[in-house]
């Protein structure tokens, strides 16, 4: 059994991260993180060192991920976004899931518009996959 | 055309994080348009919060070049000369 429990919570207004020992009689709560931000999609991740992700939708400067190596302590923002290419012509309107992918840094992105975006490193870079844009109907 | 005019651009608070710290950027740009292309190749992470991946300036961003808003102009084909300061500001609502 887990030392201590650790629940992201998703708010409008940013991310909260609660922590409570494992009994969990009483939580510690710390937050907003990305204040002001709304949060649709955290990820605790437990592979290898524990991170936790947060995509923060920001309506006035775009769509960023943020990441935690300190168990919700601070977050900072990736390198860069699920962004999709020039030429295709969209923009980002939302992240709405993150999920944890086969490698130890893989990430996987569902955004809307409906695509799916993977990274290799943990949430640094992210490249779409370009399956999801050519099924019928998806656009 | 002749060399392009020498500008500022004004950055808002939140986004100087992006600019490390700086709230003014001096750029050398024709329009507004030549002006966020160049922050493009030269403050990319900044771009990123101007503009989507289109180009097109977030809507909810208003460019203001002295003091009159782009879209009272030529949006982001206005022209600029030398010395002008252009602003990128978020809008304001709420109760």
């Amino acid at each position: 059994m887990a030392d201590r429990v650790i629940l992201t919570i998703g708010t409008k207004k940013g991310v909260f991260v609660a922590d409570a020992e494992k009994a969990r009689r009483s939580f510690t709560l710390r937050g907003p993180f990305g204040s002001g931000v709304p949060v649709y999609s955290t990820l605790i991740d437990t592979r290898g060192t524990p991170r936790l992700y947060a995509s923060s939708c920001n309506p006035f400067f775009g769509m960023k991920v943020l990441r935690s190596r300190n168990m919700g302590k601070s977050f900072e923002e990736t390198k860069s976004g699920p962004a999709f290419p020039k030429d295709d012509g969209r923009a980002l309107v939302n992240i709405w899931s993150l999920e944890p992918g086969g490698g130890k840094k893989e990430l996987w992105c569902g955004v809307e518009p409906a695509s799916l975006f993977r990274s290799h490193d943990g949430g640094d870079s992210w490249e779409m996959v370009p399956g999801r844009r050519h099924v019928q109907g998806v656009q | 055309m002749g060399s392009a005019p020498t500008v500022t651009i004004h950055v808002f608070g939140q986004l100087r994080e992006y600019c490390a710290g700086q709230s003014q950027l001096s750029v050398s740009a024709h329009t507004v348009r030549a002006a966020l292309e160049d922050l493009e190749r030269s403050q990319s992470a900044l771009y990123r919060n101007l503009c989507d991946e289109t180009g097109k300036v977030r809507k909810h961003l208003n460019v203001f070049v002295n003091s009159d808003n782009v879209r009272d102009r030529d949006g982001i084909d206005t022209t600029l000369t030398p010395g002008d300061v252009v602003t990128i500001l978020p809008a304001v609502s709420g109760g």
